[in-house]
């Protein structure tokens, strides 16, 4: 036999029954062909062009999944930064008409989710770039695939504070148009430091400017096959022996995506452009970020111990992936929203991880203070305030952070709020009370750390 | 064998089968041999090597790797393979273990001579697999390659 026995029973083993997953193929595409002052006419543009490329994706997706046994939970495109695209300043309903377009043609492709109704304003917001923010809130609740994303800091530019205001106030207002359905457009809106142009994750998926006209990513998924790896080791094995069992499982996570997204992109005649080996947990038992750390010893995922082992899982699953992948892009690192992981939602809920401690974890790890719920009655300026404490652990580290927060309106610490499918459910965890109003209303930038001065 | 041998083959095959024993093996003989040089020696080395590549390239093999799970009974080789022969999916290889209790038969396939697509080969499968209450796994074997082997 060309392979042994136990190599193929352990693939079996990884695809039907630890969660092991292709997370999605995004096809990215360059939009800023599709311009036009019409907006109406750009949206159909971007509807063309979406269609030109993508029409396919799902039925590829499909076709390459079955000849390997390997499952590709979603099928998504992200596009050019739609505020670069819609050439100047539209009424709320304008914007929401051409959003609606752009998110019908997702649906009639049958993708999952489509990014890009995105934002870069970490240096300064143009007057166009101010109406596209404030119609965030009504397009997210008009549409149900369309997702966005503002970056509102680099290490180069510092961080834009009159952006970081405003987005507070987006993300309560996106929270109060959809109230009736607990605050669902809040989990397609994220606020970025640094963001990445090639992430294939939503809701921060984006097709970047110096990106090619079409370009297909892959995000692997994984957490249940290294729960299980570190699972089966001895409680007393050393750090040497867990470093390197993930690692060696972070390996063949990432050939296995590799090589789907590869054939992915032949099949529908468009560059590989990268694979984001990040850990991404869904709510499925047993695939779960928490689950790791856990089995690595902690009584509860958020106690003390929690930042340095989720420092360790990260590390090794970057060097483990490093090695198996030639381009590895985007977020890259282990991903920890709350409602979509359950033991993390669990312990959030009984008390034992709390806000603080997930911001403290942000700095080990991918993404950021992702899917929490927190009270309705928390203000704009507190999550202005939230975002600013994200995006500047981001800046400093010169890393990607984000923010993604679900204010659910008339929703009090205890309330459980459930989302449905890979959004998962979560109990609302309190915030600090005391306000940081006089803060955060300041005004201004932030200037540039430092470490940015490096020409 | 090479490019050679297998010209002097493929003309000696086709003259047999047109004029049987009417020639001599002598005569036969050195046509041949007249034939394959002339034929050789028009080609030039690069075009030598391009025609081994094509030749090559026809002969590749692709393989899967099919894995059948579950409860041990009898005829489950007998209905796997009596399926592969049908569908002309070549047995490169075959392994068969328990366990942890379970039946776990490994075979790898030559899929590039099937008559059908491996999709509805591994329907086929799923129909013995439900019948038969096991699992069958049939991946192309890419996958084992890539996550397997540096």
């Amino acid at each position: 036999m060309k392979y042994e026995v136990s190599e193929i029973l352990e693939t079996i083993k990884m695809n039907a029954l630890e969660n092991l997953d292709v997370r999605t193929v995004t096809l990215g595409i360059s939009t800023l062909d599709c311009s036009d002052p019409d907006i109406i006419k750009c949206a159909k543009n971007i509807r063309e062009k979406i269609l030109k490329y993508g029409a396919n994706i799902v039925p590829a997706a499909e076709k390459i999944a079955r000849r390997y046994g390997v499952k590709i939970v979603n099928k998504r495109v992200s596009l050019t930064p739609l505020s670069l695209v819609f050439s100047r300043s539209y009424s709320v309903d304008e914007y929401v008409e051409a959003a609606k377009i752009i998110d019908k043609t997702a649906s009639d492709i049958g993708i999952d989710f489509i990014g890009g109704y995105s934002a870069l304003v970490h240096k300064g917001i143009t007057p166009g770039e101010e109406r596209f923010l404030e119609s965030i809130p009504y397009v997210l609740s008009a549409t149900e695939k369309l997702c966005s994303s503002v970056n509102v800091a680099t290490t180069k530019a510092g961080i834009n504070m009159d952006a970081v205001l405003k987005m507070g106030f987006i993300v309560k207002h996106t929270a109060e148009l959809t109230a009736a359905r607990q605050a669902i457009g809040c989990a397609k809106l994220v606020v970025f430091a640094n963001i990445p142009e090639d992430n294939p994750f939503m809701a921060g998926a984006l097709h970047g400017e110096g990106e090619g006209d079409c370009v297909l990513n892959v995000g692997v998924s994984g957490p249940g096959v290294v729960y299980r790896a570190v699972k089966a080791l001895p409680v007393d094995g050393d750090f040497d022996i867990l470093c390197e069992t993930i690692k060696k499982t972070a390996f063949k996570i990432t050939r296995m995506g590799e090589l789907v997204g590869r054939e992915v992109a032949r099949e529908l005649n468009v560059p590989f452009g990268i694979l984001d080996l990040s850990l991404a947990p869904t709510p499925a038992i047993g695939d779960s970020v928490a689950d790791i750390l856990e089995a690595m010893g902690l009584e509860s995922c958020g106690t003390h111990g929690t930042t340095a082992a989720l420092a360790l899982l990260n590390d090794a699953v970057k060097k483990g992936g490093a090695f198996a992948s030639s381009y590895v892009g985007g977020l890259s690192g282990a991903f920890i929203p709350v409602s979509e992981d359950s033991t993390m939602a669990r312990r959030a809920g009984e008390g034992k991880l709390t806000f603080d401690k997930l911001e403290a974890m942000t700095s080990v790890c991918s993404v950021g203070l992702d899917m929490i719920a927190i009270p309705g009655d928390t203000s704009a300026e507190t999550i202005a305030a939230i975002i600013a404490d994200e995006i500047s652990i981001g800046v400093i580290n010169s890393k990607t952070t984000a923010v993604r927060l679900l204010p659910v309106p008339g929703a009090k610490e205890g309330d459980e709020i459930s989302l449905g499918g890979l959004l998962g459910k979560a109990k609302i965890i309190p915030v600090h009370k005391d306000s940081p109003s006089t803060f955060v209303r300041r005004g201004g930038r932030i200037p540039a750390p430092i470490q940015s001065l490096k020409n | 064998m090479d490019i050679q041998e297998r010209i002097e083959k493929n003309i000696s095959q086709v003259i047999r089968e047109e004029l049987g024993d009417s020639i001599h093996p002598d005569k036969l003989n050195s046509i041949i041999k007249n034939i394959t040089e002339k034929l050789t020696f028009c080609l030039t080395p690069d075009e030598l090597v391009l025609l081994r590549i094509k030749m090559d390239e026809k002969t590749q093999r692709e393989l899967a790797v099919l894995s059948v799970i579950g409860q041990d009974s009898v005829g489950i080789v007998a209905e796997v393979t009596k399926l592969l022969a049908e569908s002309r999916a070549n047995i490169e290889g075959m392994n068969q273990a328990i366990v942890s209790g379970y039946f776990a038969l490994i075979l790898t396939i030559d899929i590039s001579g099937m008559t059908v697509s491996l999709d509805e080969l591994q329907s086929m499968m799923d129909k013995i697999a439900e019948k038969k209450n096991l699992r069958i796994f049939i991946q192309h074997e890419n996958i084992f390659k890539s996550m397997n082997r540096i």
